[in-house]
This record gives structure tokens, sequence and C-alpha cells, in this order.
């Protein structure tokens, strides 16, 4: 408490304006306990600029991240089909519903980094220069169209490379043919999914390069727009379709695949917009949880106001003060917080919208071009900021006005009271011989509202800390899950034409490698009931008994060794994605420009990497007519066990080498760990912002309950003096606080644990499907429940650091003078 | 020290009071207290702590209710001044029963007719003196705002604090806190003064000093009502009633 | 154990063993001892340069005006107020030279206080109230504070409320019930500020008789009341005046 004699700004200000005696009382009482008047102003300010922070920030998201994808006029759909010349997209710009269409040739390459790491590129030629139209990017240095041997580099995957323009880059395409280009420019392209995410780098060359490099000057993706204002799915995949069957087929041009491009994104979308919408509202709901806990934070404050005032009070009431005038002068105390807290939440928030926005560029690869004050915004922090506190502080004011004069004067700080609860009187059955623990055990439950808010606070803040660890560990265990579908060591593709016998024979030659597998892989389309086609398929040929799977089947059972039974193994991620299949029942698949029917005998779990079908190796190389083909070797150093780390590392180098030396493939290999690193990587940020999330609710529990601690003290000063008095030293009094404290923690760890049932797959099931737009299996986190004992222990122990201390410092005199 | 008995304070002061009494006896009491009942009620029992209290008090006088502590002084000050309700009994001022008023004109009531003296001064710590005398013209509202500030500072000078106006409570002493409190009391000039052992925590000279102070009130034309357990304090009073145990003695 | 061996000691047993303390050596023995609080509004002299001695058994009573200095006089006696000058042996003990909570458990063992307002811990039922500060001075086994805390309810005849919480009690019970506490540690100081101050006069009459069997019981008892019957019942009593004694 500052010194009520202290003068300052406050004091002068409220003295020269001659006020009415009330609000000038008011305004002193503010500016005599700073630090309490900074506990509740920054409590609004957090909660409220945290609304602002994330309202600003997908407010400027959305608007600069889709403006410039917008600008690059996005294609609503693609068509990869056999290398075509750009004629066609004349062709295809003739239909009636096609807007726009642009021939792309894209091709998969590798980039040696500065560091000495080949890393995937992604090479895009442009049909025209001139008419570049669909999908465009945008030059930040240098020249387009780039001249032969040059390339231009997408920014982010210049920067991460480490190469600036003028630099020489080592390129390799297929068959481990070798390039140097020189570096002429520097792209903004906000349509590709940035290196960052995806590890791949892009870069734009023009197609005498290409040549140069080996490569047939054609085209093999056409970019459509679609016309029509909001074009849907499956506008845009009849459009394809019509495409597909009026132009490129009739030109003997055959489509492999017809994709919209993103990541589940409907057509003209950014490729990430599901996945952003979730994020904004996994931060929408942090910051009503901030919202909510600072209203709890104020309600814990202004009862302490109260009661350090209900003397004051019963005097005000004594000399002529009716509670409304009382309750008014309580309200203007709040006001005058919530203005306060409001006004620092406006820069708050714009910072934080600041910093938000330029993380999510950084990781987006967008620019953010300016931080504005919107009103709607505005509006809203301005509502939540006057609105709540008010409307949470009422409660408390009422209370605290309602008693008595009498007991306002006379009664506050004596212990005597005229009822005792049900919960007190079951309390004092427990026996002890220690009557200080029963002391700190029962004066827990005194004050039954004021514990209920610390309560819900810090059980709010354990559920979602358990719900934080119980994602996180359904993410791994979905992780783990699809392992089984990634069950090797190391795997390395094979170009067209390398027979599965001598792959498996070449791979069981190199020492430290006991187990090999040939697949066969296609692409195939679903074809519904009423004629309509699914997107691109997997189709896996495998050997029925492969030991570089462990399907895990949820109905059915896995392929039975009966060549050309027609029996196929669908997954999870096809049987949610289309109606109508399940165990027994036929399906209708294309592969290579044929429909044929299979029989589905199982559904395995999900992959997370798009829907597959698995059927018998035979039966799928007879439907490709590419008998003993081989399209992927998979490797085990040793059969039935997953090989570590070292291991994956050891047999992927050697096969690599190897299959590159004996002709078979240049491709690189891949382990299984490489397979997932990205994706823990992902699960990696997401586990931090959501305990991010529950340490700042725990923050403000452990607030809430060192001010409870305090406010119980100072309503018990005489108590404390008692104890005092009959003999208890420091240590006595520390122990008693610390013991309330830890009884508070540990029921709160009780209910936390209650709620977190319910918290935790709510919070997971709307993580994942933000993030990866799939439903998954819950898991529930024990670990997380054991580490949130350990935190509450601590937060019990420090939140009771100050009060306890108090309790000692107080004199006895001073506190049975205490009146 | 010696000590007089009531009664000898009573026949010492007759012959003053006779006659003021037959001045007012033509005027109805400015207030009045009849067969007020106080019982507390605990878990293990009900406690008497006032059994039938009649008193009432004629405009001018200096009233003096003395007792032991647990005689039920306060109880009587809480009653009186509606701060607390009573089992039973009303309180009238100038034919008014006060616990028929709803709490809101009761308050008021108090505000505008009552100036209560507190053992403990209850001064507001962060307000300066005269902000303290003027809170209480600001509460009720009746007194013109341009003539607040003024009749604050006119009040102070009254106790004879005006020097002291600018200063918080806590600079000035305990008898000079208990002078404001009765300015403050004063603010809007009720008729009737009432104070609860307002010497009980002030030396024996600061005392006298304020017990001359409220003397000086009763000649310019106010009521008091006191109660304290200083026999002291006795010689001040126009009437003094003694309680024990919750009843009036005599 | 009987209500009479309950309490033996009559003198502190901090420390090993107590030299047993002559008749003529006071157990209360202030030399010189005055209390001056600086206030923002001044100097204020509570107690003026007081010298006084208390022996072993007396029952004295502290008499005074409002403001006379005699509850200060109380309070730095139980060494819950520090002197600003002098000092207080108790027992021959310097108790102005303890740190704040070294008296906390040193006034725990030595004296007992009973307060105007009992002020019994509401959450605790009276017999925990009474076994309290043997908790917290960590004084007789575990097992035998349960049955202490009962002979000496006994003693002040309320262990049929044993179990109740305080609030169920009527003042009277209250203050006996605070009596049993402060006698709990066995302290040879009994130390009370107006003990009846909230009791009628006729509980306040078997308050009195109980303090009067305790110092027959070898109890020393020191009382501070402002009403002279009461101060009448002590052996002694100790008259203060604006901070000076005026009779002693």
């Amino acid at each position: 408490m500052g010194k009520p004699g202290g003068r300052n700004l406050g004091w002068e200000v409220a003295r020269m304006m001659n006020l009415d005696a009330r609000w000038i009382k008011i305004w002193r009482d503010l500016w005599s306990n700073k630090t309490r008047f900074l506990l509740v102003t920054l409590s609004i300010a957090v909660g409220v600029g945290t609304i602002g922070m994330i309202y600003n920030a997908s407010h400027i998201i959305q608007r600069d991240l889709y403006a410039q994808f917008k600008r690059g006029n996005p294609a609503h759909v693609f068509l990869y089909a056999a290398p075509f010349p750009k004629e066609i997209a004349k062709a295809a710009q003739g239909l009636r519903e096609v807007k726009q269409a642009q021939a792309r040739r894209v091709v998969r390459a590798e980039i040696r980094s500065i560091k000495g790491e080949d890393e995937n590129l992604t090479l895009h030629v442009v049909a025209d220069p001139s008419a570049f139209e669909v999908n465009r990017f945008f030059m930040e240095q240098g020249e387009f169209p780039p001249r032969v041997r040059e390339i231009i580099l997408e920014r982010q995957s210049a920067d991460l490379l480490g190469y600036q323009v003028g630099d020489s880059v080592l390129v390799k395409l297929a068959d481990d043919r070798q390039y140097i280009l020189t570096v002429s420019g520097i792209a903004h392209d906000v349509n590709e999914i940035p290196f960052a995410i995806l590890g791949e780098a892009s870069g734009y060359v023009n197609m005498d390069t290409l040549r140069w490099m080996g490569e047939i000057p054609l085209y093999n993706r056409l970019e459509v727009i679609v016309e029509g204002e909001k074009v849907g799915k499956d506008v845009a995949l009849e459009v394809a379709e019509k495409i597909k069957k009026r132009v490129l087929e009739p030109a003997g041009y055959p489509v492999f695949s017809i994709r919209i491009p993103g990541v589940g994104s409907d057509p003209g979308d950014h490729w990430a917009h599901n996945q952003i919408r979730g994020f904004i509202l996994i931060l929408q709901i942090m910051s009503v949880m901030a919202t909510l806990l600072s209203g709890g934070l104020i309600i814990n404050t202004i009862s302490a106001i109260l009661i350090q005032q209900t003397k004051q009070i019963g005097i005000l009431r004594a000399i002529g003060a009716s509670r409304k005038q009382i309750v008014s002068m309580y309200l203007l105390n709040v006001l005058i917080f919530s203005i306060v807290g409001f006004l620092l939440a406006i820069p708050f928030g714009l910072i934080g919208s600041w910093w938000l926005a330029n993380f999510a560029a950084r990781f987006l690869n967008f620019d953010v071009s300016r931080v504005t004050l919107t009103w709607d915004v505005l509006l809203i922090q301005f509502g939540v900021a006057i609105g709540m506190p008010l409307g949470v502080a009422i409660f408390p004011i009422l209370n605290g006005t309602r008693i008595s004069v009498y007991d306002a004067i006379y009664q506050f700080g004596l212990s005597s009271r005229k009822r005792v609860s049900r919960l007190e009187k079951w309390l004092s059955r427990i026996r002890s011989i220690n009557p200080p623990l029963l002391l700190s055990l029962r004066n827990t439950f005194r004050q039954k509202t004021r514990l209920a808010f610390t309560l819900g606070t810090l059980t709010l803040a354990g559920a979602m800390f358990i719900a934080s660890f119980s994602t996180y560990s359904s993410l791994t265990a979905q992780i783990r899950d699809v392992e089984r579908y990634v069950a090797f060591d190391a795997r390395i593709s094979l170009p067209r034409g390398i027979s599965k016998v001598a792959a498996e024979r070449e791979a069981l030659r190199i020492e430290g490698i006991g187990y090999a597998e040939a697949w066969a892989l296609s692409e195939g389309v679903l074809v519904r009931a009423d004629h309509s086609e699914s997107q691109g398929i997997e189709i896996v040929g495998l050997p029925p008994n492969s030991k570089t799977i462990q399907p895990k089947l949820i109905a059915g059972h896995w392929l039975t060794p009966l060549p050309n039974s027609r029996q196929v193994v669908v997954n999870a991620d096809l049987a949610t994605e289309e109606a109508g299949i399940d165990v027994g029942k036929e399906i209708q698949i294309k592969i290579g420009g044929k429909t044929h029917t299979f029989t589905v005998v199982g559904i395995v779990s999900k992959h997370i990497f798009g829907p597959r079908v698995y059927m018998d190796y035979i039966s799928l190389t007879r439907l490709t007519g590419r008998h003993n083909e081989a399209d992927e070797i998979r490797v085990l150093a040793e059969e039935g066990k997953l090989g570590s780390l070292a291991t994956q590392d050891l047999v992927a180098e050697k096969l690599q080498e190897r299959f590159r030396n004996a002709g078979l493939s240049k491709q690189n290999s891949v382990t299984r760990a490489s397979f997932f690193s990205e994706f823990t990587e992902v699960f990696n940020i997401i586990l931090f912002v959501l305990l991010l999330m529950a340490g700042l609710l725990a923050l403000v529990g452990s607030l809430g309950l060192s001010g409870t601690l305090g406010i119980n003290i100072m309503e018990r000063m005489r108590e404390i003096g008692v104890l005092r008095a009959v003999g208890a030293a420091n240590h006595a009094l520390v122990k008693i606080v610390l013991a309330e404290s830890l009884v508070v923690s540990f029921v709160s760890w009780v209910m936390g644990a209650i709620t977190s049932a319910i918290s935790s797959p709510i919070l997971a099931a709307v993580v994942i499907y933000a993030v990866l737009e799939t439903q998954m299996n819950f898991r529930y986190s024990l670990i997380g429940l054991a580490l949130w004992f350990g935190v509450i222990l601590l937060i019990g122990v420090f939140s009771s650091l100050l009060p306890a201390r108090r309790a000692a410092q107080l004199q006895v005199r001073e506190v049975l003078d205490y009146e | 020290m010696t000590q007089l008995s009531v009664q000898e304070y009573q026949k010492q002061y007759s012959d003053r009071t006779l006659a003021d009494i037959e001045e007012y006896s033509s005027v109805s009491p400015l207030i009045e207290a009849r067969d007020l009942w106080k019982v507390y009620q605990t878990p293990s029992a009900d406690v008497p702590a006032l059994k039938g209290i009649t008193l009432s008090i004629q405009p001018g006088e200096f009233v003096i209710v003395v007792g032991k502590s647990g005689a039920g002084k306060s109880t009587l000050v809480n009653l009186i001044t509606a701060i607390d309700i009573p089992t039973r009994g009303s309180v009238l001022f100038r034919s008014q029963s006060i616990f028929d008023l709803p709490e809101d004109q009761r308050t008021r009531w108090r505000g505008k007719n009552l100036g209560i003296v507190f053992q403990f001064f209850q001064l507001f710590p962060t307000l300066t003196i005269w902000e303290n005398v003027k809170i209480s013209m600001d509460l009720l509202g009746e007194i013109p705002m341009s003539e607040r500030k003024e009749r604050a500072l006119d009040l102070l000078r009254q106790v004879g604090l005006e020097q002291h106006a600018r200063k918080v409570p806590a600079k000035i002493s305990g008898g000079q806190q208990q002078r404001v409190a009765i300015a403050r009391a004063l603010a809007n000039d009720p008729p009737l003064l009432i104070a609860d052992e307002p010497t009980g925590n002030l030396d024996s000279r600061t005392s006298e000093e304020i017990m001359d102070l409220f003397a000086s009130f009763v000649a310019r034309g106010k009521s008091v009502l006191m109660v304290t357990h200083d026999r002291g304090a006795l010689k001040w009073a126009s009437r003094v009633v003694e309680i024990l145990d919750g009843k009036l003695l005599g | 154990m009987s209500s009479v061996d309950i309490l033996k000691h009559s003198l502190p047993h901090v420390g090993v063993v107590m030299e047993t303390t002559s008749p003529t050596k006071p157990l209360i023995h202030l030399k010189g001892v005055s209390k001056i609080y600086q206030t923002d509004a001044g100097r204020f002299v509570a107690l003026d340069n007081v010298d006084l001695q208390i022996h072993q058994g007396e029952f004295v009573s502290i008499v005074g005006k409002s403001g006379s200095g005699k509850t200060t006089l109380i309070n730095l006696i139980t060494g819950i107020d520090q002197p600003s000058s002098g000092e207080i042996y108790i027992d021959q003990k310097p108790v102005h030279l303890l740190k704040e909570s070294e008296k906390a458990v040193w006034r725990g063992l030595t004296i007992g206080v009973v307060f105007q307002f009992f002020q019994l811990l509401p959450t605790l039922t009276v017999i925990e109230n009474v076994m309290l500060p043997m908790s917290l001075c960590n004084l007789y086994p575990g097992n035998e504070r349960l049955e202490r805390a009962y002979e000496l309810l006994k003693l002040v005849q309320v262990e049929h409320q044993a179990d109740q919480l305080p609030s169920f009690l009527s003042g009277g019970e209250q203050q006996r019930v605070a009596i049993a506490r402060a006698l709990a540690n066995d302290p040879p100081i009994i130390a009370t500020d107006e003990p009846t101050g909230n009791l009628d006069s006729h509980t306040a009459e078997t308050i009195m008789a109980l303090f009067q069997d305790l110092t027959r019981r070898g109890k020393t008892l020191l009382m501070v009341t402002h009403d002279p019957d009461l101060a009448a019942r002590a052996q002694r009593t100790i008259a203060l005046a604006d901070g000076r004694i005026v009779r002693a």
C-alpha cells in the first residue's frame, strides 16, 4: 500500500478541479495502491489486447496474404498430362466455361544449397512470358523472363538456400544430369507452398534453358481458371473433366491427374486457407480464455478493494451515502481501471498483431503492408474492456455494499459468524492432532466465491495444459499409426522398366540389408455411382505378405494371397472421403483409362498423406500392363524389425550408392525418419503455441491464487495476530499459508484432471482438424497430467511466497489494533 | 479522583435542567427510543443486549449514557442512529418512526439529521481534512455546490483546525482527528450529534477539550447524545442516564 | 492426568533446568521503560520511564483512563510491542532483546494471553483451539495434547462443548475456552486486557472467580481494566495516568 500521505500527479489533478469529494476519494484510493492499479489495468490490457492482437492479425493476414495471393490470379484447377504444346491452352480457353488457361512445365529437380546439401527443386517454365497471367509471381530483383542458363529463384528458397542474384547454382535433373545456372533474379511467388514448410525450392527458367538441360520443350500442366464468381470444387473438377475429354484426350495427350491447388482448399483459395482459418480459430479461443481470466482477476481485485474498504463503506453509509451512491462510486472505480486498461490494450494489441502477422508472413511467405487500427476491432475491444469489467465487478460491488452498516463498521475483521455451512461442519469432523494443519484446510473453504474463482482459473489452466499434451500425444500417436505404412528402413524410387526381381536381388546383395521388397505404384480415380470421378488415388501393388507395412485394420481383413482375385483394401482416408465404401461392397476404379470393378475386403487406418488403395502386386501389374516391373524398392536391415536412426541412414546411403552404380535408379533414397521429420516440426510449433497458452493461463491463475491468499490474510489479520500471540513463529505462519495454497492447488489439480477429460478431446479434435483436415483417434496424455501436478505444486509454493511473507511481517500490535 | 454517583449528578444539575424542561415541555422530543430490544442470535443461545430501553432527547439537551463495557451502550447508539435494526421497539425522530422508512430514505434521514462521531474517528485516509468534511455535503447534496468548500473551512475554523485543512488525517494527532470528525458530523447542519465513546482513544487533557467542544455546540442549540464509560465526562452533561446489562437504571 | 497437575509449572520450562527463583527476585522486572510513538502528527509518549516489579503468584490489575498507557504497558510485558527505551526482564530473560519471531515462541511458552474479544479461531473446534499453542510450540507429545486440552477444558468447565465450533458457544463460554487456551502450554504468567469487557456482569463475575482460582494455583496474573470494581478483586493495583505509574 502506498502511503496515504504521499503526493503525486493524480493527487494534484483531483485537488485542482474542485470536484465532488466522492470522486476525489475514488481517484486518490486508486493512486494509493499503485501495484494493485497496475495489476488490474494490466490484466484488462492483456485480455483486451489479446483480442486486438488476434483480430487485427487475422485481419492483416487476410488482407495482405489473400490480396497478394489474388493478385497472382490463382488457378482453380490443374490438369497434369503427357507433354503437350502450348496451343492446347488456347484450345482449352475456347471452352465456354473456361475463363483462362495457361500451360506450364514443372520439372522435379535438385539444387545444391550453399552448404552443399542437395534440396528438392521444382523448375517452372511458363509457356508465354509475355502473356503470363495465371498463378503469377512478382519480381523483387532482376528481370522476367530469365535468359538462357539463367534461373530466377523464389525469394524464400533463395534465402534458405543462401543464394543471391549473380550466384552460380548447381541444378541436377533425373539421371544425375548436372547443370550450372546463374541466378538472375529473385521472385515472390505466393502460389507455391514455401520452402520452409514443404522443403521444396522453386525456380523459374525459360524453355531454351530446359531444352539445353536435355528436356523436351513441351508442357505438362494446364492451369485453368473457371468462369464464374465463386467456383466450387465440383464445378472446377467438372470443367477440368470437360477439358480433358474435349481438348487433351482427343489431341492424344492422356491426363494423369486433375488436382485442385492447395491443401484441401476450395478452388481459387490460398493453399493453406483452411489451416489458417483453423489456426485463427485456436487463437480466438485463446483470446476468449484470456478475457475470461482477466475477468476473474478483476472480480478478485474488486473484492479485495471492497474488503479493504468495508469499514469506509460503512462510514459513508453512516454519514448519509445511499447504496446507489456507493455503487456508483465503485463502478466509477472500475470504469477508471477499464479505461486505462483499454488505452493500454490498444498499443498492446497493435504491437502484438504486428508481431503475429510478421511471424505468419515469414512462415507463409507474404508481406505485411501495414498495421492498421480498424474501427470494428476497436469497437470490440472497447466493448470488452468497458463491458466485461463492469459486468463482472457489479456482483462483488452489489454484494459488498449490501452488508449492513452495522456489520460494515463493527463486525468486519471479527471472526464470529452466525452461520456455519454444511461444508464447514463436515470439515470440522476431520480430526487431527495438528490444529495448524486443520486451520489451513478449513480456511481454504471459508470464502467459497473467492475460492471458486481461483479454482476456476487454475482448473482452466490445468485443463488447457493437459489438453495441449493430449493433443500432442494424439498427434504423435497418429504419426506412430502412420508409421505402420512406412515400415521400412529406407526406400528408393525406381524409373520405369526396372524388373522387380532384379531390383530385389540387387538390394539383397548389399551388406547390412536383410530384407527387400518391391512395390508397383499407379494412379487412378474412383468412379462413383453417378459416373463422376474422384480426385487422384494412389494405387499400390504389393506382396500380400508384405513386411514393410503393418496394416491396422479397422474393418474386414487384409489381402489374401489369391492373384487376380480383384480384392482391394482401402485406407480410411478414402473411406471417409467417398461415400458408399464398405467391406464387402464393390467399387469402380479407373486405372490407365480403363474402369475395373473391385471388392473391398478391408479398411485400414488413416494414412494422412492421402487416399490409397492396396491390391496384390500381380493384379496391379496385369491391369497396368507392366508385368514384373517395380516402381519402388523398400528395404529393412533385418526382417521383422525396424532399424534405428543410424541404421536407417546407413542402409539408405548404401542403397542409394548401389542402385546408382548399378544403373537402377539415380533417385535419392528416403529413410523412415526423414519421412516424418517435417510432420514433427509442424507439431512442435503447435505444441509450443498450445503450451504458451496454457502457460499464460497458469500465470494468471497463479496471480489469482496469490491475490486470494493475500486477501484472505488481510481479512484474517486478527487471527494471525492471535496465532502470533499464542506462540506461532515465522515458519509456523509460513507453513499455514503454504498449506492453504497447496490445498487449493491440489483441489484444482483434481478438478483440472476431471475437466481435461472433456477439454482434451475437444482441443485435440479442433487442432487436428485445423492442421491436418482430418479426424483422428484421441489419446489422453498421462504424462501431461503428471507434469501438471508438478507445475501446480510449484504454482502453489510460489503463489504463497508473497502472502506468507506478508503474514510473517505483520506486527502483533498492529494486527490487534487493526480496526 | 472523586466520583459522584449518578443520583448526585442528577441532583446537582436538576436546578438547571428544570427550567429547560419547562421551556421545552410544549415541544415534542427531538428523538425518542421506545421499548428498544436487541437480541443477538448465536447458534448456542439468544443473547439479549438491550432489554426494553425507552429514552427521549429534547432539543438542546446534552445527554450522556454511562455504563461499563458490555452494558449495551454501543448497541443503543447503533439502534438510535438506525445503523442496526432493533429486534423490537421503535425510534421516533420528530414523531416520525425511523424504521418504517425504506432503507434509502433512512440513510438520507441519517445524513441530514444526525452527526455521528465514532470512537476511532473514522476519517477517510486518502481525503484531506476539508475534503473529509465536504464529502458529507456532497453525498447529501442539500447545501449548494458553491458554498460547500467555504462551509467546510468555516466548520474547521469552529473546531480550531483551519490551518490543517489541506493535510491528510494521518498527519494530525488523534485529538485533532476527532475535531475533524466533529466538524464532519456538523457538515449538513444536523440538529442532533451522536457520539460513541468519542474520548475513548484520547488522553485526559485532549478528552476535556473534545468535551468542551461538544458543550459549545450544545450552547449553540445542538442536541448531543453521548455514550461513554468515562465518569469523568459526566460533568458536561445536562442529563445522565446509567445503563447496565441492557437496561436503564433509575 | 488430574486437573491439579496439569498446572504444575509456575515458571517457564524453556531451557534445561530452572534455578529455583528466590521469592525476592521478581518474575517481571521493568527498568526505566518508555514507549514513544512517532506519528506524522508528532511525538506521543505512551509510557514514560516506568519501573515495575511483579512477583510470582501475584494478581495485579492495571487501571487508568483511556490513553493512560495501560494497554501499552501490558503489550510491552507480553512482547507484543517493543519498548523505545529501557529493559524488560521476565524471569531474568531480556525480552526487549528478542526478535519478533523468537518472541512468538517465547510468548507461547511463558505468557498466556486472554483478549477482550476472545479471539478464538472460528474454523477450529474448541478443543483444537486449546491444542493449537501446544502444536505451535511443539510442546507435549502428540498423543498427550488431546488429553491435556480436554483436562484444561474441564478445568474451565466447558468440556461438554469440546467438539463444537466457537460460534456455537456463548460469550462467557468462549472466554473460558480462551483461558483454557492461554493455559495450554502451562505458562507462569497470564496476561489479559479487559477480559470481561464484552460480557454481562454475572458472566464477568464467574470469569473473575476463575482468575482468582488460577492465582491460588501459583499463576501470575496481569489484568488491564478501566473498571474499578474489577480492579479491586486483584491483590495489587497499578494505576497509570498519562504514561506514568501514579500508584503501584
